[in-house]
């Protein structure tokens, strides 16, 4: 249905949470970033337009545009009249911010899920160091 | 804020034993309005009301500019209409079906509708009672869509279809809202469902409106509280508590409190109780909690 | 003008086999009627008339099947989805019940052409002798008129608020019990035949299913 970089937009998306309580427009422009930041979407790739953005995610139009606005606000992607969205490409240590953020981020719910589960610090960072030297651990 | 749906205190009575009293209620223009209730709370009754099907016992409904039911016609020339049950003539062809619909709908578009028609998969030439359940959910939606209305009214759209003609109705949905700007009042029992998609949502419980706010309020103000320590202390707190039910021996207990906001944090600590934990609630839960909270009221 | 043509073809799409059997009734009855009818010998001419008449009663009979069949298949396609469809319609329900009287009619009109074409082609395969005269377009103007007036008063009816009906239902009803007593009493009287025949005579509602149908007359 889409190809080139709004396909690989919708891979990134596909899974935003609608019972998360972050709301699901920071969720996309977190992950937008992320992939912005992470070399994944580049300079002058168009972003999804919000029609097909919110047909595929099956969100409200409303909240693809309050997060391509948060995008643009933090110069991520600007807006052009009449002709869509496209990626810019931040500052070199923004981008790194970005990728900080959706690091960290990971880790958070990884620890979250971990307390959840009983598990310690110390389970944890074996179970890390494992995988690190045997990926198929 | 322009209303697109406005009810105001009315009563209906479709038969013995259920009734539609004093229901008052607003969409917004654009919003994409989330008509929530169990089975038999009274949503398709007030849809009907809405549609001009049927006329209020008192009370006053205006819907696009229009009071219904006397000025329906007008009002139903800019409505797509999605029902609970199909309510097209079996012996037509899907293309037929969909001729005889752009016949009296002044806006109706041809060309969109050949797309979607493909975009489906809907077989032009079957007829309507051959058609599976699923295809039967696309033809409604894709009529009520290419009328290009300014209102759509979806009762239960997607009840009973399988996920992936579920997606491709709220796609197609989406899409259309995302050019036009159409206000979508859209009643479901599935609350996951509605979750990404509303703007606002209603709630409805035995004929009456328990509730209505922006979707994010609702998913703001509602968070569901553990406690520990003498939660006694807690009396006339600055939110309104839904729910109250106690944990193990030693004074816990967990409440889901409507109205949270940060500061309550503090007014807690200062009587003495130790708050270990605020989570947030869905959609779902936050629906299921009011509904308990009214009836327990009663 | 596209509400009306989409309303014919829901007609048709709705009735269309029983306006095909309708449309061989009409352009058989001329024909069998003439060709049964006909003496093998000239000086039969009177027992000729006879028997024509005799197949005059079909007529009346088939135009009275063909309006009230059309008008119970039209309602029935609204009621089935309890007149929602309809009545989400952006048409006022007058103007939606006169575009469904309009193609009804049309379709009806359609079948008194048949009757009259069929008539005319029987017509002349016979030479008739110069006392008798023929009727083929008074026959089928009869018998068009009738059929839409069974299809307009059968429709109407149908149209009717629920309420309304139900209590016109009881009356009959009711009626038609008074007059199973009124027999088994030995009461006189039979006030169900008065009430047809004043429904089919000269000032009656049904006065056009009445009096004589005849291709050929004197």
């Amino acid at each position: 249905m889409i190809s080139g970089p709004g396909a690989l937009v919708l891979r990134w998306l596909e899974d935003v949470d609608g019972r998360s309580a972050v709301p699901l427009y920071e969720q996309i422009a977190s992950r937008l970033k992320a992939a912005i930041g992470g070399g994944v979407l580049s300079a002058g790739d168009p972003l999804p337009s919000v029609r097909v953005l919110a047909g595929e995610l099956r969100i409200n139009p409303a909240t693809v545009v309050q997060a391509y606005r948060l995008l643009e606000a933090d110069g991520f992607a600007e807006m052009r009249q009449g002709a869509g969205s496209f990626v810019r490409q931040p500052a070199g240590d923004q981008r790194q911010r970005a990728r900080d953020g959706q690091a960290r981020k990971l880790v958070r719910g990884l620890l979250a899920e971990a307390a959840r589960a009983g598990l310690t610090r110390k389970d944890l960072n074996r179970a890390w160091n494992d995988i690190m030297e045997d990926p198929s651990a | 804020m322009t209303t697109a749906v406005r009810f105001d205190a009315v009563n209906f009575r479709p038969g013995k034993g259920f009734a539609i009293e004093g229901l008052s209620l607003s969409v917004p223009e654009g919003s994409i309005y989330g008509f929530l209730g169990p089975n038999g709370a009274g949503k398709t009754t007030t849809i009907r009301l809405m549609l001009g099907l049927e006329r209020p016992a008192a009370g006053r409904i205006e819907v696009l500019g229009s009071v219904m039911p006397g000025a329906a016609t007008a009002a139903l020339a800019r409505i797509g209409y999605v029902p609970e049950r199909p309510h097209l003539h079996p012996f037509l062809t899907v293309r037929q079906s969909i001729e005889f619909h752009a016949a009296f709908h002044p806006r109706f578009d041809r060309r969109w509708a050949a797309e979607l028609q493909d975009e489906f998969g809907l077989p032009p030439n079957q007829l309507l009672n051959r058609l599976s359940k699923g295809e039967m959910g696309k033809l409604l939606m894709l009529q009520a869509l290419a009328q290009r209305p300014d209102l759509l009214v979806l009762d239960e759209p997607t009840d009973g279809l399988d996920p992936v003609v579920r997606r491709d109705l709220l796609s197609a949905l989406v899409a259309y809202v995302a050019d036009h700007g159409a206000t979508v009042f859209i009643s479901s029992h599935l609350v996951h469902e509605l979750e990404r998609l509303c703007d606002w949502v209603g709630l409805m419980d035995g004929g009456r409106l328990v509730s209505e706010m922006p979707m994010a309020h609702l998913k703001d103000g509602v968070k569901r509280l553990r406690l520990a320590g003498p939660v006694e202390a807690l009396a006339n707190p600055p939110f309104s508590v839904l729910s109250r039910a106690g944990v193990g021996d030693a004074g816990g207990a967990v409440w889901v409190v409507d109205g949270w906001a940060a500061d309550c944090g503090g007014w807690i600590a200062e009587r003495g109780v130790r708050l270990e934990a605020v989570d947030d609630l869905d959609l779902e839960d936050g629906f299921v909690e009011r509904l308990r909270a009214r009836r327990a009221a009663r | 003008m596209t509400m009306l043509r989409a309303m014919l073809w829901f007609h048709w799409r709705a009735c269309r086999n029983w306006i095909v059997a309708a449309a061989v009734v009409a352009a058989g009855l001329p024909v069998v009627s003439l060709r049964l009818s006909w003496p093998r010998d000239p000086s039969q001419m009177a027992s000729f008339l006879a028997q024509l008449e005799a197949w005059g009663v079909f007529y009346p009979v088939a135009a009275a099947i063909v309006g009230l069949v059309m008008a119970v298949i039209i309602w029935q396609a609204d009621r089935r989805g309890r007149f929602v469809y309809a009545a989400t319609l952006p048409i006022e329900r007058w103007r939606y019940v006169w575009l469904r009287f309009v193609a009804g009619a049309a379709w009806i009109v359609g079948l008194g052409v048949v009757l009259w074409v069929a008539s005319l082609v029987a017509l002349a395969t016979v030479s008739l002798p110069d006392t008798l005269r023929t009727f083929p377009t008074v026959l089928a103007v009869k018998f068009t008129l009738a059929a839409v007036s069974v299809f307009a008063i059968y429709y109407s009816i149908t149209t009717l608020p629920a309420s309304t009906t139900r209590i016109a239902s009881r009356v009959v009803l009711g009626l038609v019990v008074l007059q199973v007593l009124a027999l088994l009493l030995g009461v006189e009287g039979n006030w169900l035949v008065a009430v047809g025949e004043a429904l089919i005579g000269r000032w009656g509602p049904l006065a056009l299913l009445g009096g004589r149908w005849m291709l050929i007359d004197v």
